[in-house]
């Protein structure tokens, strides 16, 4: 009896010993990195893939999802080491709302529209979209704003039981005053309608028209794949978040992807504020685990690696193009900002 | 052996000290990643409908050490805090059943932080199984203007929340506007005048209204065995649902979808602008454990809500799918949106019938005097606010004032013109600036005769809806008692007992009897003691 003097001292020093050392291995010895990126982005930074191959080179990436454009307005850009808007256009605004230590371009992916397969029989019915050689659909823009300014309902279209809303055919976007996506959108459309205040007048429309829009790209995209049809026929999205969507077995019954015609790329790039930014910018555009992975994500970087994901692609999906046609190069970042900002004024009024 | 053992005994004690994690049962699913942490308590400013997920934020707290504390508050009061940039002093975070009038507000949209959406429930219609299938709606689903027909021919009755107050109203006035203007597009300020005479049918079969949501499903409950039962309720689907797996409906409600489309909540938990770090943290991993599928699985299975994340499949509870239930447009702009709520109050609605019963004995001498005098000069117009906008006296609206002390004094009553309303407001100004505090207090004479006036204007003039507001500070002291006025109350015909009234708890009031003379009338009582007056006034104009 006497001994459980000695042994409960010695068991609590003990105790505490293995403790500490418990705790020494429990706590990681990563660099912790704040990023703010495009929502699109989200489920990539979220994937413990790419934790571990970030933590390989001792970072822990931690970022908040929020609208390309909005990093440049409201965004408290103070508080991250990097920004990874949705194009090389928005990240010149970023780093004119905060000086950049360096750009990282890693990857990109073109807008397109995320819709159904009874959609695109309606739309190749009445001229509006059309099978490309390669395989994949094709929403002719100049047709589609024809339907647009006219004001054309679903329910108005021949002989459609399919989706007989009465709704206007309209796709559906995020704000172009809070998101990249929209900016392309509103830039692709005022391009094909060749310019001009009433080419403007009509850009304006196709966001005043479809009312309330969400901030961020992957609001909407994930609306159509937990809402479907219920939510809206036609969806602008990255073409990234439907390939994604399409390998993790999340897309909604019958979805299909149109490219449109003409598209442009979207170049997602990393604004970097300071060393440790810089890191996470060049790993994404060097590290060929991170290269792989933003591939799964439905990224493309280089063409070998978007071939080998792309024919991953549940055979019964929608054909995705390796290689994409009509492609028209993106305009210059103080073209889209100038844009961008009369749409938001105008919609803000 | 012994020592052994005091080892094992020690290393336990000590292990489970350190433990870092508050609640050793809950473990995340494998496949869903470790928990985020956090630390503290998120302070979240929400609607009252989310009051329904307290069971899953329980889950939050032992998942990720975060307590969620949600502060109750109506739509519009937690939008005007937030673009008065005072929300983010005492809150962390927002919760609505949806952020669309928000983002639009000129203010409020740049001052909040990421946000993250948590479920979805759509605004439908709820009607009791028979009333439905009378109808023929269990077989066929009807448009709004079907609907908008038969609630104006008077073949139903039914409760919804007030627009201007909360959520669930203003999405079944944006669904039915635009379904009834039918453009296909986003309603502007324009078309509202044009659509009002169609739309005024809708809301003539309105006789129960509300400032929130859950009070509407409570009140539709207690509704069902008194005499004047309503037949349904504009709602969320999770709301409907819930009701019909509560065990409290006398009758199921079959859920309407109506066929030309709805308006869906989307319950986005929104950071403020300026929150603390600690505070971003504790979102951060608060988004993240309602996110994961197994929460979502929960929240759908529990609230009836329908999941925002993909790949969980819906129960068999919910409705239409697969494009068959459309998603009509929100208004676009700040000013559309404003327009149709204030339209809704001036050319819409049922009119209102609003009958003060004012404490004016001697202890309301003084600052409270005051204060009941700046509210209702608020409610006249002096109010500037977007809330003071949204709630003050309708154009159509029958304002009575029935103030009382030792006994009720001389009912004065006020008919507001549809445009124009200035000089009766006026009135109405000059009136209440003319009150004074004298004598005793003779509660239920002044209530027996707002009841009796009520009566008759009702004979008179039956196509309104009326409801009674009694402010008193204290007990009574002259006049019939309780008791007496409960006998009295019970034999009223049902339309004039089940007349709301909702009593404000102020001063030394007897909680205990304002509670007793609401709940008799399917009334609420509201708690003006701390706080200011003029905002519980505010509040009230929800349920009118």
């Amino acid at each position: 009896m006497k001994r459980l003097w000695i042994i409960v001292p010695t068991v609590v020093v003990l105790a505490a010993l293995g403790a500490g050392i418990g705790w020494y291995l429990g706590v990681d010895r990563l660099e912790t990195v704040r990023g703010v990126v495009g929502s699109e982005k989200a489920p990539f930074f979220a994937d413990q893939r790419v934790k571990d191959a970030f933590a390989s080179h001792g970072m822990r990436v931690e970022v908040d999802s929020r609208g390309s454009r909005e990093m440049a307005t409201t965004v408290p850009l103070d508080r991250y080491d990097f920004a990874f808007p949705s194009s090389v256009q928005a990240a010149e605004r970023v780093k004119q709302a905060r000086p950049a230590t360096g750009t990282h371009s890693p990857f990109w992916s073109p807008v397109a529209v995320a819709t159904f397969t009874q959609i695109t029989d309606l739309l190749v019915a009445e001229g509006v979209a059309r099978r490309a050689p390669e395989g994949h659909w094709v929403l002719d823009l100049g047709k589609y704003l024809d339907l647009a300014k006219r004001d054309v309902r679903w329910d108005q279209l021949k002989g459609n039981v399919a989706y007989p809303a009465r709704r206007d055919v309209l796709v559906t976007t995020t704000h172009p005053g809070d998101s990249n996506s929209a900016g392309v959108y509103a830039w692709l459309a005022l391009h094909q309608l060749g310019g001009g205040a009433q080419a403007l007048d009509e850009v304006v429309k196709l966001f005043t028209d479809q009312g309330g829009l969400e901030r961020s790209t992957e609001d909407p995209f994930e609306k159509y794949l937990t809402q479907g049809l219920n939510y809206t026929p036609l969806v602008l999205v990255y073409e990234s978040q439907f390939v994604e969507a399409a390998l993790a077995g999340t897309l909604p019954r019958n979805a299909t992807l149109m490219y449109t015609a003409p598209t442009t790329p979207s170049t997602h790039t990393v604004v970097a504020f300071d060393g440790a930014g810089d890191k996470v910018g060049d790993l994404l555009v060097r590290d060929p685990q991170l290269l792989q992975l933003a591939a799964e994500h439905g990224f493309r970087t280089d063409e070998a690696t978007a071939a080998s994901v792309l024919a991953r692609v549940p055979g019964a999906g929608p054909a995705l193009p390796l290689k994409l046609t009509g492609i028209v190069p993106a305009p210059p970042a103080e073209v889209v900002d100038s844009l961008l900002t009369t749409l938001d004024q105008r919609l803000r009024q | 052996m012994r020592r052994f053992l005091a080892l094992t005994l020690g290393l336990a004690l000590l292990a489970s000290a350190c433990d870092s994690s508050p609640n050793p049962t809950a473990s995340p699913q494998a496949s869903e990643g470790p928990f985020k942490k956090g630390s503290g308590t998120l302070r979240v400013l929400a609607g009252s409908e989310l009051q329904d997920l307290a069971p899953v934020l329980d889950e939050v707290k032992a998942a990720t050490g975060v307590t969620v504390k949600l502060t109750e508050i109506g739509t519009l009061d937690g939008i005007e805090k937030v673009a008065a940039g005072t929300a983010v002093r005492e809150q962390d975070a927002i919760w609505f059943s949806s952020n669309r009038y928000l983002e639009l507000h000129p203010e409020a949209s740049g001052r909040i932080d990421v946000s993250t959406k948590v479920a979805n429930s759509p605004v439908v219609l709820g009607l009791r199984a028979s009333k439905a299938k009378e109808l023929g709606w269990d077989q066929h689903r009807p448009t709004w203007s079907e609907i908008a027909e038969a609630a104006g021919s008077g073949r139903f009755t039914y409760g919804m929340t007030n627009p201007a107050a909360s959520n669930s109203g203003y999405s079944a006035l944006v669904g039915v506007a635009a379904a009834l203007a039918g453009t296909g597009r986003a309603l502007t300020s324009a078309e509202i005048t044009t659509l009002t005479p169609r739309l005024q049918p809708f809301f003539a079969g309105q006789s129960l209204s509300s400032g929130s949501s859950g009070w509407l499903a409570d009140a539709y409950v207690q509704r069902q065995s008194g005499g004047a039962p309503v037949d349904g309720l504009v709602n969320y689907e999770s709301v409907l649902l819930s009701l019909n797996a509560g065990g409290e409906l006398k009758e199921p409600l079959t859920v309407v979808y109506p066929a030309d489309g709805v308006v869906t909540a989307d319950y986005p938990l929104t950071l403020l602008s300026g929150a603390s770090e600690q505070a971003r943290t504790n979102y951060t991993a608060v988004a993240d454990f309602l996110r994961r599928a197994s929460t979502q699985r929960k929240i759908m299975e529990t609230t009836f809500r329908r999941p925002a994340v993909p790949g969980i499949e819906l129960t068999k509870s919910f409705g239409p799918t697969d494009g068959a239930l459309v998603e009509l447009p929100f208004p676009a702009r700040y000013g559309d949106a404003t327009a149709l709520v204030t339209g809704f109050g001036d050319t819409m609605r049922k009119p209102a019938r609003t009958i003060y019963v004012l404490d004016v004995s001697g202890s309301m001498k003084g600052a409270r005097m005051k204060g009941l005098q700046t509210a209702l000069l608020g409610l006249s117009g002096t109010d500037n606010s977007l809330s003071g906008e949204l709630t003050r006296f309708n154009g159509r609206e029958q304002v009575i004032m029935l103030p009382f002390s030792t006994t009720p004094s001389a009912p004065r009553q006020f008919d507001l013109p549809v445009e124009n309303r200035k000089p009766v407001t006026n009135q109405i100004s000059g009136y209440v600036r003319g009150l004074a505090a004298k004598g005793d207090t003779a509660i239920y004479d002044a209530l027996t005769q707002a009841l009796e006036l009520a009566k008759k204007l009702d004979a008179a003039d039956p196509k309104r809806f009326t409801s009674i507001v009694l402010l008193t500070d204290g007990e009574r002291t002259v006049g019939p008692k309780l008791p007496a006025f409960k006998t009295y109350h019970a034999k009223l015909p049902a339309k004039i007992k089940t007349i709301p009234i909702f009593t404000l708890l102020f001063g030394e009031s007897n909680v205990g009897e304002m509670t007793e003379v609401s709940k008799i009338s399917g009334g609420r009582s509201f708690d003006a003691r701390s706080g200011s007056l003029a905002g519980v006034f505010k509040q009230i104009r929800g349920y009118q």
